[in-house]
């Protein structure tokens, strides 16, 4: 007792306002995330109510006083949610523009500064060469580092969110006076509170006295039905425990007086939703790949400029000179386009799925679902319609099933179902508004939806007009109305409740025309269909009902229902139904499409386990009657190790009455196995493991606001089989992804090389910085993108998901840098070469002229035939020859978007129907030409309006990649060479 | 379970943890497998082979272009000349002595007068330019070609096929080898010669029609003087001061042999052994320690300037010392 006491202090310590433990704000915020990701552990619901008063200090007839209610409020704060401390928008924004490459293209932009300053600070007339590069290396930053932020900014609405779940005042008792109007922020522990229908809980509570006290606890069970809350004796489960009533659950009938035991962000909604908005969800196996590829770049980057840098420091090179070096290997080594390709991608993919009816919130949640190879599904409203409906009628000797063909012959023809029609339509509290909506307890729906089509219940209704009613309570267990037959003039008692309890009322059944009398025989037969129905997850409603003799009951007799004085005994038994709340439509089928993908499909829930595993079974996530069911006690009772080595021992398994927090663990468990674990779930409860979970999917109809908040997916059509939509699309788009990265990485070889000659063979530098990122951020994006449009290459739903598989593989790296990066660069320096041979300076002559040649001074560089350069000249000359090297490499690019296209399948045999992509090259085309003909782009971006012979050098280096590459995929295609190909460059 | 992990230990156990240092040196070489930065010696040995026969391939490739190109090209002529080339028709001006280009981005010629050695270095800039211009006799090495060079005249009449005009360098008087190019006297002689465009033929002012008025008074006094004469045939040169002090410290200048390049060296067709003609301009007294500004201008009809993208111009500093 005093543990248990001590830990709920410290905890409730944790949540104080005014920073009890002097914690700094982040640390604070992860203090509180681990407590809350424990179970509450509690007696308070337990213990006597006088030993409760006194443990809080308060008084059931008085309440607290003012006084004490102050104290209490300074020391533990308001009953509100307390926002989790997040990072400010300038740190975020400062995070966004400083990862990855930004900070090598920074470092770029500060040489380039840097470099200008010094030049106008020393020449009289400073080129703006450096200046302009400069700016547009911080533009480029500043562009992706925006472009990021937004990404990563999602302004956490999830509090506001659930703080919205909350009512703003309510009835609260104070120094004995009972106010109204009383704020629910000032409710303290120990506040003694009223709720009636309509109310919104506004703390956790439990029950001093209640009458037809129900409420809807479905925000934290995701369960839409009202139970029943009263004073008597608690479970241990606090969740489960009928004498405590939680904070935002609606109170959908009656009244009752309770003592609040938790406020805030202790309540079970305040931990939920604490939970919902701390978590911070692991990052997505393609950002986790995203981020490693460019560390590993960036790292590549950096140790060669630095290189670069200290090498020519050492051989004696002036400042200037080094920074270009350098500017020139980092802004070659990065492939800038690489983060807005993959946003841009995943973008349209996103796009595209919205038409599907499944609306992506987070980007990379649809790779992820490619990747998935875990989907904890919930039950209630994502497998199953969360509606019950009528599947099966029994009367005496036959089961029927509504889905029969023949059943409404049978219905016409048995005058006991005729009895029990009637039974039905008069022994419910649901009401039928005009345009035949129908409003009471879902069962009582159900069958009202069913008598619908069959008979009107609602004439019966008028030919029976209805006397008096007992309702039902959790204590009888049934429910009994009289009516006044009008035609006889006679009283119809009817009857409904649970079997056992009906049964046993029973002396007579109705069979046919006629009526039997009840056997022990019938009796079990009874009992073993209500058995056989309940395992198959229905809920079981019998009916009877008694025909009161005219002569004993009179008109206008005086039913007493406090003390019934008609019979409740003795009745006919007609029958049984069997409600359930079926299975969507297209689940199993989409489940068993999701298991041959090799996507294991559990199912979490907090509902029974019986309903569960019939739920299970009718769906296919079980195959086998005995597959694994672990309940949320067991669960409770479970070590971490224990739950990971049941995880890996039973394939299919059913999570029963599990709490929002142990949703929470079982996502965290399958992760820790190394899962990417896809979590399904519409109600609140579910919002802490859709969060934690890679990819979070909730339901866009009947979802609640907090789901679709921390979701990452909505099925806007509630539809289970859109996730394997999902994953079809998110396995596409990761093997289109590698052919982007693949198709962008390649023209990083063209743009280090020459860099690396210009420093090594001191020949004039081939490419410009400029055009590098022409090339990066312009002519590459849209063919990159358009290679998103590809269609599968092979039936992605028939392999397992990728475990192993990266986006970017030492295959891909070693096809790009050593194989097709090569001979686009011969292409590059081939064409630069002509254009220099052409002009008089032959190969030879070019190496070792970079002094001269960069050299403002020398007036007179000789080349090979003899003529005289001047530096204006020799930088024309340059400017023509780069931008040949520029259209060199938009070339073969565009060869090589073709290329890419495919990685298994030869490019005769998918062909060139991607109109996306065909636009793209011509794109690519056209923007090639801009930049190198339009006055002032040209000059900007440092190319040369070309002789048309010269767009035309890099075909034969084209040709011979396109022949390498066909090469190269027949021999994967056949295996052939050992498998060299599939080894060495398959990726 | 407890069981099957049991049998799986038997047959599998976690590999023992070597530690950083030796775990690189199992990757550097594994006795075991023969490993040898984690592939087997074949293994490399087929990667080798493998890469050795792509990138044999590929250089071959890209060298049978370049040798098909090549056939498409003159081995005298450059393909683009005059303004189909980017070298445009436009020629520039170079200077003798210049600073080492290699380590300096300078158009500085700067030395002590009564410093041997400071003269003896620019001197030897020059000599080591001049080199070229030297050569006689049958050709061998780099003075191929010397035994074509003809010594010309405006009135000589036309050159034969092979046949280029000499530049007389030595005859440069002061500005010769054995005067160390008038260094000593602290009346440097620095050499200009216009930039060599293939199929170039100037054209030049050779009346006083049209002349025009930035020119020179001093130029313009001499053309007046040549004027309808053969060797009025001349890209006329001229050297001043760029600002006013300049113009004041830069003191008498002298040109020689003649005040400009005589039209007869023109066009130049890379005949072997083609001199560029050069005009040496002495500054006779240069106002010692002084930095002085010079700016040299090329003259001919069809050679425009611009001091920015220095066309038609040279520029260059001069800071004579006499300490």
């Amino acid at each position: 007792m005093n543990s248990r006491t001590s830990s709920l202090s410290s905890i409730s310590d944790l949540f104080r306002p005014n920073n009890p433990k002097g914690l700094r704000s982040r640390d604070l915020s992860s203090t509180r995330l681990s407590a809350l990701k424990k179970e509450i552990n509690t007696d308070t619901h337990l213990i006597p109510l006088k030993d409760l008063y006194t443990l809080l200090g308060t008084d059931p007839v008085n309440g607290l006083s003012s006084q004490k209610a102050q104290e209490l409020l300074d020391y533990y704060g308001l009953n509100t949610l307390t926002p989790p401390t997040h990072y400010t928008v300038p740190k975020l924004l400062l995070k966004s523009l400083c990862t990855g490459f930004s900070i090598l293209i920074w470092l770029g932009a500060i040489l380039c500064l840097s470099a200008y300053l010094i030049e106008l600070s020393t020449k009289p007339d400073p080129s703006t060469d450096n200046l302009y590069l400069g700016c547009v290396l911080i533009a480029v930053d500043l562009i992706c580092g925006i472009f990021s932020f937004f990404q990563n900014y999602k302004s956490s609405k999830i509090m506001k969110t659930f703080n919205s779940m909350i009512p703003m005042h309510t009835t609260c008792l104070r120094d004995g006076i009972l106010n109204r109007n009383t704020e629910v922020r000032d409710l303290v522990k120990g506040d003694i509170i009223y709720v009636e229908i309509g109310d919104v809980i506004p703390a956790d509570i439990r029950i001093i006295e209640s009458r037809g006290f129900k409420v809807d606890n479905s925000s934290l069970t995701g369960e839409c039905i009202a139970v029943p809350r009263h004073n008597t004796d608690g479970s241990a489960n606090i969740l489960e425990s009928p004498n405590v009533a939680f904070f935002s659950s609606l109170c959908v009938e009656g009244w009752a007086k309770g003592v609040v035991l938790f406020c805030g962000d202790l309540t079970a909604l305040g931990r939920v939703a604490g939970l919902a908005a701390r978590l911070q969800p692991a990052p997505s196996p393609l950002s986790r790949e995203i981020r490693r590829f460019m560390r590993c770049m960036s790292t590549c980057a950096l140790a060669l400029g630095i290189f670069i840098a200290s090498a020519s420091m050492i051989l004696g090179y002036p400042f200037m000179q080094t920074s270009i070096f350098v500017i020139g290997i980092v802004v070659a080594n990065i492939p800038e386009g690489l983060q807005p390709t993959i946003t841009a991608s995943l973008t349209l993919t996103a796009k595209r799925m919205v038409t599907r009816n499944c609306l992506v919130k987070n980007l990379e949640a649809i790779e992820a679902l490619g990747a998935c190879t875990t989907i904890c599904s919930d039950k209630t409203g994502t497998l199953t319609e969360n509606k019950m409906c009528v599947r099966h009628i029994w009367t005496w000797n036959k089961t029927y099933s509504i889905l029969d063909k023949e059943f409404e012959n049978f219905l016409q023809n048995d005058q006991a179902l005729n009895s029990l029609k009637i039974c039905g339509a008069l022994c419910s509290n649901a009401t039928v508004v005009k345009s035949g909506v129908i409003r009471g307890d879902a069962s009582e729906k159900a069958i009202l939806n069913f008598l619908f089509n069959y008979c009107d219940p609602v004439t019966i209704r008028k030919r029976y007009p209805k006397i008096v009613e007992i309702p039902f309570n959790s204590v009888n267990k049934y429910q009994i109305s009289i009516h006044l037959n009008e035609e006889k003039k006679t009283y119809l008692l009817v009857m409904k409740g649970a079997p056992e309890c009906i049964l046993s009322r029973c002396v007579t059944i109705a069979f046919n025309n006629k009526s039997i009398s009840m056997t022990e025989d019938i009796k079990q037969a009874v009992n073993t269909t209500t058995e056989n129905l309940a395992n198959t997850g229905e809920r079981i409603l019998a009916f009877a009902d008694c025909d009161l003799d005219s002569n004993e009951y009179p008109l206008n007799y005086p039913f007493d229902t406090e003390n019934p004085n008609f019979p409740v005994d003795e009745l006919r038994f007609l029958g049984l139904i069997g409600l359930k709340d079926p299975p969507r439509e297209q689940v199993r089928s989409a489940i068993e499409r999701v298991r041959a993908a090799g996507v294991r499909v559990m199912m979490v829930t907090g509902d029974h386990p019986a309903t569960a595993r019939a739920v299970a079974i009718e769906v296919g996530i079980a195959t086998t009657p005995s597959c694994h069911i672990v309940t949320g006690t067991e669960l409770r009772n479970m070590s971490p190790d224990l739950l990971y080595l049941t995880l890996a021992k039973h394939y299919e398994i059913v999570f029963a009455r599990t709490s929002p927090t142990q949703k929470l663990q079982i996502v965290e468990a399958c992760q820790k196995q190394g899962g990417v674990v896809a979590v399904t779930g519409d109600g609140v409860n579910d919002a802490p493991a859709l969060r934690r979970a890679d990819i979070g999917i909730s339901m866009g109809i009947a979802g609640s606001q907090v789901s679709k908040q921390t979701a990452d997916i909505i099925l806007m059509d509630d539809n289970f089989a859109t996730i394997v939509t999902g994953i079809e699309e998110g396995r596409k788009i990761f093997d289109n992804l590698k052919k982007s990265v693949c198709y962008i990485l390649i023209s990083n070889v063209p743009e280090i090389l020459p860099v690396l000659m210009f420093i090594l063979f001191s020949i004039p530098l081939p490419l410009g910085v400029m055009t590098i990122l022409c090339v990066d951020l312009g002519t590459d994006m849209w063919p990159a993108v358009s290679l998103s449009h590809e269609q599968a290459e092979q039936d992605v739903m028939a392999r397992p998901p990728r475990t192993s598989d990266p986006l970017v593989s030492n295959r891909m790296i070693r096809l790009v840098y050593l194989h097709l990066g090569l001979i686009e660069f011969a292409a590059g320096m081939f064409a630069y070469f002509i254009v220099m041979a052409e002009h008089g300076f032959y190969p030879s002559q070019l190496f070792g002229i970079r002094q001269k040649w960069d050299n403002v001074a020398v007036t007179d560089v000789e080349d090979s035939l003899g003529q005289e350069w001047t530096y204006a000249e020799r930088k024309e000359l340059e400017r023509a020859c780069q931008a040949t090297y520029f259209v060199a490499v938009v070339v073969t690019q565009m060869m090589n978007c073709i290329i890419c296209k495919t990685r298994y399948n030869s490019i005769f045999h998918v062909g060139m129907k991607n109109n996306v992509l065909n636009i793209g090259l011509i794109f690519e085309l056209i923007l090639a030409c801009m930049v190198c003909y339009i006055p002032g782009v040209n000059t900007f971006f440092k190319t040369y309006p070309l002789r048309l012979r010269w767009w035309f050098l890099a075909l034969p280096f084209a040709a011979l990649m396109f022949i390498f590459d066909e090469f190269r995929k027949h021999c994967i295609r056949n295996h052939m060479f050992g498998g060299w190909f599939n080894k060495f460059t398959f990726y | 379970m407890a069981d099957k992990t049991k049998v799986a230990e038997q047959y599998y156990a976690p590999p023992p943890d070597l530690g950083k240092w030796e775990s690189l040196r199992i990757f550097l070489w594994n006795s075991e497998t023969g490993q040898f930065l984690g592939r087997t010696g074949s293994s490399w040995a087929k990667i080798l082979l493998f890469y050795l026969i792509f990138y044999a391939i590929l250089v071959g490739f890209f060298a049978a272009m370049l040798t098909i190109f090549y056939q498409t090209l003159d081995a005298k002529m450059p393909k683009w000349q005059m303004e189909g080339s980017l070298i445009g028709n436009n020629p520039g001006l170079g200077f003798r002595p210049m600073p080492d280009s290699a380590t300096v981005e300078s158009t500085l010629i700067y030395y002590r007068a009564n410093d041997k050695g400071s003269v003896l270095k620019w001197a030897q800039v020059v000599d080591d330019y001049l080199e070229q211009y030297r050569k006689k006799g049958s050709g061998s090495g780099e003075a191929s070609g010397a035994e074509n060079r003809v010594p010309c005249s405006p009135t000589s009449s036309n050159l034969g096929e092979k046949q280029v005009c000499d530049v007389p360098v030595d005859e440069f008087h002061p500005c010769t080898s054995s005067n160390q190019y008038n260094y000593e006297e602290a009346g440097p002689c620095v050499f200009l010669k216009l930039n060599k465009i293939f199929n170039w033929i100037p054209n030049a002012y050779n009346t006083t029609d049209g002349l025009p008025e930035k020119m020179p008074e001093d130029l313009k006094q001499h053309i007046k003087l040549v004027s309808g004469k053969p060797e009025a045939n001349t890209v006329w040169v001229s050297c001043e001061g760029e600002n006013p002090a300049d113009v004041e410290n830069i003191g008498p200048v002298q040109y020689i042999p003649r005040r400009g390049f005589p039209a007869y060296y023109y066009p130049f067709t890379n005949k072997e052994g083609y001199l560029s003609p050069l005009v040496a301009v002495l500054f006779e007294k240069p106002r010692t320690g002084v930095l002085i500004n010079i700016e040299c201008r090329a003259w001919a009809k069809n050679i425009n300037y611009d001091r920015y993208e220095r066309r038609g111009s040279v520029h260059f500093e001069l800071m004579v010392d006499r300490s």
